[in-house]
């Protein structure tokens, strides 16, 4: 229950999912002047059997206006690590003098920020049909669970959003129909990865191995497979370090997000390798990530024409790597609030990387 | 509620002297609300007395044993208004008496034999000491939210209190899972109101027992009603309430219409919880055999009770 709905007078209705109204509760279509918001639960394992939800008048519920509410659903904030590995990908084949189609690189680009967005509202959406959201704290915008938007609006919203970035990837994929092999290994991947919870799979870091791919080398090597004629001679080292790098960090802010929602995790049964490692040795696993992004940040620098800058860069970001890691490392507990503080510096790592790598390689 | 003598020196060794008498204090002079709370459950279920008092002894020794251990990690010189066992008896009495109740809570529930009732209450006591744990990690955590200390009461306070409600239907094997979730989501409901108002009570809110006023603050705890009054507030303001002393300089920090208008937002924050509570104990209806709704009465008005800390 969020602070807004303990304040008001309220009403509530409990709905175990099988009787035929829930789903219109759930979706928020019950009523067109009142919102069903799922309240909160503190118990793992009561979250999915029945549901109590609290009917509110529409005009009762306080929503910022629309535009913040769709940036929050959006999660700007995290675009880096969708478009990262795309843009850089970009600007070193732009340094390198390769030939691409520019309007080919741009529908890509506004696809993959239309995926991002896509993801986002999807995941909110299945997150709240799931009741994971009633059970963590962290999850998503939380935008449905404030009354600020109905569920089968972000659902609609979200698929319209993944059928424009399909329908903004179709160019590239029809010139270069080649490139289907590598959106079938990442929907592959992706397969694998929402069903490894069957398969045990993602108990063993299986997540994160292919989080690695699908943020990194896999979407670099992809987009330069889009916008570049089949034909042109890339060199495609650099290319795959660029990937290299963002997968890495990306697996970087992944881990951090998970220590911090270890507890949860623990409680619901969700096996992260967090979870696994436990709270002092995922912390410690954290160093390991972020020596492998500066790492492969130098091995990129050393495989360009600019190392210098490159090696530059590098101490800043080792630098920024320490500080953040360090601070995470002093945490004593996951529900410190600093937790959720080194969160978003481990995502203003991520925008750093982007733009130092783009400074450096334009 | 009527009261119930849970300690007797005869559940004890008699060659132990010292332990007797620490125990002696210590049962003497508590509320033994939690056992209240299993009589209230198990007058309607039909639980034989014998079985009835073994859960009353096991939710107090619960309770006490953690009492034992709080003090001494607190550091808490006072409890009931004497002074605590580590201090009267020394630190290490203190922990073996806090080990020894928890040791006979498993003596007596396993010759009861019912395994789950083991089980379940092993996690309590699990849960009741990770929620201590975390607390403890907290201490002079200055940014805490509301929502991650409702999770670790829901630990420290909620377990026992989940404990009551669904211990009795455990003991008579009525383990359906959906009024055990019920139960829980009760029970979680009671620690969480039970939990807020005595972080109140440091606020000299309804603090008809008298407990030590700012004794959250002064141990470096943001308490639920602090986190609560230090929202929307500047930071020069938050940084002259850490330092205050009384709850004048509280007053002082804050502005005496933010600290008294967020006092009552408070209450009125909690009105729908306790309204929530209501709604969740009348679907326990349907759980109930014939004979027993006279449970849905009696745990109703509990909420309210604990809340505004009304006697009867």
């Amino acid at each position: 229950m969020s602070r807004d709905q303990e304040s008001r007078h309220v009403r509530w209705v409990t709905l175990s999912r099988s009787q035929p109204e829930f789903k219109s509760y759930l979706e928020g279509t019950f009523s067109s002047d009142h919102v069903a918001v799922p309240t909160r639960t503190l118990n793992a394992l009561t979250s999915n059997e029945e549901v109590t939800f609290e009917i509110i008048p529409s005009n009762e519920v306080k929503r910022p206006n629309w535009f913040l509410v769709t940036l929050r659903l959006f999660r700007p904030l995290t675009l880096s690590l969708s478009l990262g590995p795309a843009v850089v990908s970009l600007a070193y084949l732009t340094s390198a003098a390769v030939p691409y189609s520019l309007e080919l690189a741009v529908m890509t680009l506004l696809g993959t920020v239309l995926f991002h967005g896509a993801l986002n509202y999807l995941n909110d959406y299945f997150d709240h049909v799931k009741g994971e959201d009633r059970v963590s704290p962290n999850g998503g915008s939380r935008a449905i669970q404030q009354g600020w938007v109905r569920a089968v609006t972000v659902k609609r919203v979200g698929f319209v959003l993944l059928g424009l970035a399909i329908a903004f990837g179709l160019p590239a994929l029809l010139i270069h129909p080649s490139l289907a092999i590598v959106i079938a290994i990442m929907a592959f991947l992706a397969g694998i990865e929402f069903s490894s919870k069957q398969l045990g799979l993602k108990y063993r870091g299986f997540a994160e191995i292919v989080l690695f791919l699908l943020s990194g080398p896999l979407v670099s090597v992809g987009f330069s497979w889009a916008v570049a004629p089949l034909a042109t001679p890339v060199n495609w080292g650099p290319i795959i370090l660029i990937g290299t790098v963002f997968g890495v960090a990306t697996v970087y802010v992944y881990h951090l997000k998970n220590i911090e929602d270890i507890f949860v995790d623990s409680q619901t049964g969700v096996r992260t390798l967090a979870v696994i490692q436990g709270f002092d040795r995922a912390k410690r696993f954290l160093w390991v990530l972020g020596i492998a992004t500066f790492i492969s940040f130098l091995t990129l620098g050393a495989a360009t024409d600019r190392p210098l800058i490159l090696f530059a860069f590098a101490a800043l970001l080792l630098l920024n790597i320490v500080r953040v890691t360090w601070q995470v490392s002093r945490i004593a507990s996951p529900l410190s609030s600093d937790m959720h503080k080194v969160r978003l510096l481990g995502i203003r790592l991520h925008w750093l990387i982007l733009a130092l790598l783009l400074v450096a390689i334009l | 509620m009527k009261n119930v003598k849970i300690f007797d020196s005869k559940d004890f060794p008699t060659y132990l002297p010292r332990l007797n008498a620490l125990y002696d204090d210590l049962f003497t002079g508590g509320k033994g609300f939690r056992a209240k709370l299993v009589d209230r459950v198990t007058g309607h279920l039909k639980v034989p007395d014998r079985t009835v008092l073994l859960l009353q002894q096991t939710i107090e020794f619960i309770h006490n044993a953690s009492l034992l251990h709080d003090d001494l990690v607190d550091r808490s010189t006072l409890r009931r208004n004497k002074p605590a066992a580590w201090l009267k008896y020394t630190p290490e009495y203190a922990v073996l008496a806090g080990d020894y109740l928890l040791a006979r809570v498993m003596v007596n529930l396993s010759s009861f034999g019912n395994l789950r009732l083991i089980q379940y209450t092993a996690e309590t006591i699990s849960d009741l000491l990770e929620g201590e744990w975390i607390q403890d990690s907290l201490v002079r955590d200055w940014n805490i939210t509301l929502s991650q200390l409702d999770r670790v009461h829901n630990l420290k306070t909620g377990s026992l209190f989940k404990w009551c409600l669904k211990a009795p239907f455990i003991a008579l094997e009525r383990n359906g899972k959906e009024e055990q979730d019920l139960l829980e989501e009760l029970g979680s409901l009671l620690g969480l109101l039970f939990q807020r108002s005595d972080d109140l009570l440091d606020f000299d809110v309804r603090n008809d027992e008298g407990k030590a006023i700012l004794g959250d603050l002064k141990s470096g705890y943001l308490n639920s009603v602090s986190v609560f009054l230090l929202e929307g507030v500047t930071a020069d303001q938050k940084a002259a309430f850490l330092k205050a002393q009384t709850l004048s300089e509280v007053e002082t920090a804050l502005g005496s219409e933010h600290y008294h208008r967020r006092l009552k937002d408070f209450d009125q924050m909690n009105l729908a919880v306790l309204d929530l509570y209501t709604h969740q104990v009348e679907r326990l209806r349907k759980h109930l055999k014939p004979g027993e709704e006279g449970l849905i009465d009696d745990l109703m008005p509990l909420s309210k009770l604990l809340y505004w800390r009304r006697k009867s």
